[in-house]
């Protein structure tokens, strides 16, 4: 039996945390807006290099800070994944501050950004030298649930820093 | 426990297990089932298979202490079907307590959800907001620079002009004054009548590419005033003439007045309508004949100019009268700018155009003016006054030595010895000690205005007469000869003939 990691998807709503899990957990996407309330957990094994790794997946509901309920979702989280809506430029606000108010919860755990909605690009307000600044400190990844375009890459990379820790 | 209380304690037991409908699992490891409690049907649970619930247990608790109690609220157990999950554990085996949550999820996700979507459609609304405001600020930023390069351009076509001007009145007055010289060698004078004809052609470009940038300004009003019809005709005669005998062409100008009073319009806008008219006949006409007819009735003025020229296609005829529109006579001079200009002219006169044409035949363009009472301003401002001569000496100011030297020499021509300066200040003392009859002076005098020498001439007590000339042939510079207190104002590039005939009608000794 591989071991399972449980990583939690932060972001402010309708960023497509749930579509991103969907892409990634079951290859499906639906372009239908529909909130999450609350936690929907999921899980997928991903193969990396040397073993396998149970992915347990905690979509929590969107919100641009953490709250009570978030709070208790994040509770023994090995690793985050902070995802940023690319069209709008106040989604990354909010995943910085997700991201601080986290370590305040959480020890240092691996952090895996994605800026989703790669699909929109010409829409996009997040500026390409923010991505790379940000790139610098924490893995940076641009995908789109839509296409799945960097998606597989991004959990993998989450998948392979959480194992890396005892 | 008292009685009471232990009765509380079961009504809210039977009231809370009624309200959240608990399943009750016991466990071994996980991973089997011992016993149920509660009904698995309402949780999605079909024929005794815990496999989902007992995989999500497991998948919640990764990372925590599988020792303690813990509760996970509002977890989507699928389609959206919200559950809290306890775990209690108790060794050997443990509990699985599911709650429905359903009330309170249900209305959560229809208040979030509405929420979510409020707020997706501000941003959407704040996002078009700003690319609209971005889309404005652009397009002010273009219309800015669209404005800046359009005043440069009228700037541009301003300076030009005037700077025309200048140099033309010099090659118009040598070209005058060496006519009589050279009457009797017809190589030369055909040379002097090529120079004539095309100082006129500039001089007219040169006045139409002013109206253009006057007009674009909006500084261009109507001046009415009473004159002669008569003098426009011979105005306009004198200086086509040159044009006309260059290409052996018949150019016939008559004028008739019904009434005795005189027609009362703006002449310098008649006459540059007239020039445009009988130019452009001129150019296009091979061989035969330019007439023009000036007819005034008391009411209207019409203006007839007809010419056995090359003639405009039909086809060319709707876009004869737009700017730099030159189809009709392809291969032919002319910047294309003389019937637009005289189209704007009549419009803003009140007045009407009329065209025919046959290709190879001629044309004929006739123009009615209906005299407006109303458009009719102090015929002052441009009325030039007679001069008071009190003696024959004459001094002309002018920095520029062309044009004073061509003064001078016209002078010479009529029999005066002028005096030529070009320091304001040499002139002042010079007055000062003995004064002239008539000061002939340029405004753009470069270090100082012609207008601020004549006003100060004024001050200090000079009555003679003062002729300022210049090159800016505008209402303004008019106006502000007059109250500087000039006696006549010219316009460069002068008319030669004109500003002889003025000699000689003002200097009767000459």
């Amino acid at each position: 039996m591989s071991e399972a990691r449980k990583i939690c998807l932060l972001g402010d709503f309708a960023v497509g945390k749930s579509s991103l899990v969907a892409r990634f957990v079951r290859n499906t996407f639906s372009d239908k807006y529909l909130t999450t309330v609350g936690v929907k957990v999921d899980s997928k094994e991903v193969r990396l290099t040397d073993r396998a790794v149970k992915l347990v997946v905690w979509d929590l509901a969107g919100k641009a800070e953490l709250d009570s309920l978030n709070k208790t979702y994040i509770r023994g989280a090995h690793g985050l994944m902070l995802v940023v809506d690319g069209t709008r430029e106040a989604s990354l606000r909010a995943a910085l501050y997700l991201w601080m108010q986290s370590q305040k919860q959480l020890a240092q755990v691996p952090v895996v950004l994605m800026i989703n909605k790669l699909d929109m690009i010409d829409r996009w307000e997040v500026s390409s030298a923010d991505i790379a600044r940000l790139s610098e400190s924490v893995p940076t990844f641009r995908t789109s649930a839509l296409s799945g375009e960097g998606v597989e890459a991004a959990f993998t990379t989450l998948a392979q820093r959480v194992t890396e820790r005892p | 426990m008292t009685k009471a209380a232990s009765v509380v304690q079961g009504a809210l037991t039977r009231f809370l297990m009624e309200r959240s409908k608990p399943l009750i699992l016991t466990v071994f490891r996980q991973r089997q089932v011992l016993s149920v409690e509660g009904d698995p049907a309402l949780y999605g649970i079909r024929n005794g298979d815990f496999g989902s619930v007992l995989e999500l247990v497991r998948n919640l608790l990764v990372g925590v202490d599988a020792e303690r109690l813990t509760v996970w609220p509002l977890v989507d157990i699928g389609n959206r079907r919200h559950t809290s999950i306890l775990w209690v554990p108790d060794k050997p085996n443990d509990h699985i307590i599911v709650t429905d949550a359903e009330m309170c999820g249900e209305e959560l996700t229809e208040r979030q959800q509405a929420a979510n979507e409020l707020a997706l459609a501000n941003v959407e609304k704040s996002k078009t907001i700003r690319e609209l405001k971005a889309v404005r600020d652009e397009l002010q930023a273009k219309s800015a620079a669209l404005n800046e390069i359009h005043k440069f351009q009228r700037r541009l076509i301003d300076t030009l002009s005037h700077d025309l001007r200048t140099p033309l009145t010099s090659i118009s007055g040598y070209a005058a004054l060496l006519e009589p010289h050279l009457a009797e060698n017809p190589v030369t004078m055909r040379a002097l009548s090529a120079i004539q004809r095309n100082a006129t052609y500039l001089k007219n470009l040169a006045e139409n590419l002013l109206h253009l940038a006057a007009a674009d300004n909006g500084s261009a009003p109507l001046l009415a005033h009473p004159f002669a019809l008569e003098q426009l005709a011979e105005d306009v005669e004198s200086i086509i003439r040159p044009m006309a005998d260059g290409k052996r062409l018949r150019l016939n100008v008559d004028w008739q007045s019904t009434v005795q009073k005189m027609p009362v319009f703006d002449d310098l806008r008649l006459r540059q309508i007239l020039l445009n008219l009988v130019s452009n006949a001129v150019r296009y006409t091979r061989e035969g004949k330019v007439d023009v007819e000036l007819r005034y009735d008391g009411d209207q003025l019409t203006l007839r100019v007809t010419d056995t020229g090359i003639g405009i296609a039909s086809e060319y005829q709707d876009t004869i009268f737009e700017p730099l529109n030159r189809g009709a006579q392809q291969g032919c001079e002319g910047a294309g700018l003389g019937l637009s200009i005289v189209k704007q002219l009549v419009e803003q006169m009140g007045g009407t155009i009329a065209l025919q044409s046959a290709v190879g035949v001629g044309t004929r363009i006739q123009i009615v003016l209906p005299e407006r009472a109303a458009a009719l301003e102090p015929a002052a401002a441009r009325a030039e006054p007679s001069l008071r001569v009190q003696s024959e000496r004459v001094i002309i100011v002018d920095d520029d030595p062309d044009v004073a030297e061509m003064l001078v020499w016209s002078l010479h021509e009529i029999g005066y010895m002028p005096q030529l300066i070009h320091d304001p200040s040499v002139l002042l003392a010079r007055v000062a000690a003995q004064p002239p009859g008539l000061i002939i002076i340029d405004v753009d005098l470069g270090v100082r205005s012609g207008l601020a020498v004549t006003q100060e001439l004024r001050l200090r007590g000079y009555t003679g007469s003062i002729i300022v000339f210049s090159g800016a042939n505008n209402t303004n510079t008019r106006q502000a000869a007059k109250a500087a207190g000039a006696d006549a104002f010219l316009a460069k590039p002068l008319d030669m003939p004109k500003f002889l005939a003025w000699m000689k009608r003002l200097l009767p000794g000459a």
